[in-house]
């Protein structure tokens, strides 16, 4: 995790903590990364609990294993809600194809001020 | 005839064959049918177990120690704090092999309200209403949403999800009615948790629009109003135009022309 993501707390969120690209510190600086393994092949989808309270602070880049970056558009809410990660203002459907291994998400800022929670890896298919 | 003399020990064979084999078939359905029924779980902590066994693993309470999180063959697991530091939040782990068994969780885990969800749009627009799920349960509950029939006009986010003891999350269910002509439409949503899967049905009603269409132009004077016959009578070289379809009468023809429409009438200015 880079400096530009800090944890906050917030009663609300997942054990009272919660990342976020700090507010002010600029757009499109920094990142952080999970790590973390498949037994399966198979169709991906990757769900975070996320807020976004105003509209210039509503969006990461999500990128897979050094992959396609995309555009993770949030709908604006004070509370904390779930959404799968989608691609562009058309928020088009993203799935993640992966093979059996150790994989890497990257969760990038591009709007300081939108909060990440907490993400789910769910599988699709085969 | 010799040959159906012969022939008759030899039909009695096959039949006899035949008998042995249904009821060897017979036995072997009867054992199966015991070994499963002493393999089946009889209790709801011994059917979780079953399910657990089957591939069906949640996040346990406790958070997890860091580092790579294997995810099970349903793919379904919490990452690992991130590289560095990292909120407590996002570490929850559930070993392989690891499953609860409390009490608690042999009561219905999950609320769903409403139960039931209907909308009534009108064509062309968009429709949406969000469903509260709370987890009565003391432990964790990891959700999937899945689509019965996959149906091109529904919309749901998310497609999973995770609640905390007592926790209240919303699934946000939508349909788009852009293709859609006037009529009901049914789907059904599935919300898969570790212990039930919950049906939510959905129930949309599209009313036709009843905005006024614009004037078609080139057909005489407008602000008139006429409706269209069915059939349609069409003088030579004649074009009528309506939105769905283009009626031209062929040159070489002198005669009129009649075609029976399968619309139904339109209103045309002419």
């Amino acid at each position: 995790m880079t400096p530009t993501f800090v944890v906050l707390s917030d009663t609300s969120a997942s054990n009272s903590q919660y990342i976020t690209p700090l507010n002010g510190l600029g757009n499109e600086i920094g990142e952080v990364s999970y790590r973390f393994q498949i037994q399966k092949a198979g169709i991906y989808k990757v769900i975070g609990r996320v807020r976004a309270l105003v509209d210039g602070d509503d969006s990461f880049y999500v990128r897979m294993n050094y992959g396609r970056r995309y555009f993770w558009e949030l709908p604006e809410s004070s509370d904390w809600i779930w959404r799968d990660v989608s691609n562009g203002w058309a928020r088009d459907e993203v799935n993640f194809e992966l093979e059996p291994g150790e994989h890497t998400l990257r969760i990038e800022n591009r709007e300081d001020g939108a909060m990440l929670d907490i993400l789910v890896i769910s599988r699709l298919s085969d | 005839m010799t040959m159906y003399v012969r022939s008759k020990p030899i039909r009695h064979c096959v039949l006899k064959a035949i008998l042995l084999a249904l009821l060897g078939i017979i036995a072997g359905v009867a054992t199966s049918y015991r070994s499963f029924d002493k393999r089946w779980p009889q209790t709801v902590d011994q059917r979780r177990s079953h399910l657990s066994v089957a591939g069906l693993k949640w996040p346990a309470p406790e958070l997890g120690e860091s580092g790579s999180n294997p995810i099970d063959d349903t793919g379904k697991r919490q990452l690992d704090p991130p590289l560095g530091d990292a909120p407590a939040s996002t570490s929850h782990v559930q070993e392989e092999g690891q499953t609860t068994s409390s009490p608690a969780l042999m009561d219905a885990p999950l609320e769903i309200s409403p139960q039931r969800i209907v909308m009534t749009v009108t064509a062309g627009q968009t429709g949406q209403q969000t469903v509260t799920i709370s987890n009565q349960s003391k432990h964790p509950q990891f959700l999937q949403i899945r689509s019965e029939t996959p149906e091109h006009w529904l919309r749901f986010q998310p497609t999973a999800l995770s609640i905390t003891p007592g926790g209240v999350e919303k699934l946000t269910v939508s349909c788009e009615t852009r293709r859609l002509d006037a009529g009901n439409y049914t789907a059904t949503l599935k919300l898969v948790s570790e212990l039930e899967a919950v049906t939510l049905p959905v129930e949309l009603s599209v009313h036709p629009s009843n905005a006024e269409k614009p004037p078609l132009r080139g057909l005489g004077a407008p602000n008139r109003p006429t409706k269209l016959p069915n059939p349609l009578m069409i003088s030579p070289r004649q074009t009528v135009k309506t939105q769905q379809v283009m009626l031209k009468k062929r040159k070489t023809t002198n005669r009129l022309m009649m075609m029976k429409l399968s619309l139904k009438p339109k209103m045309l200015y002419l």
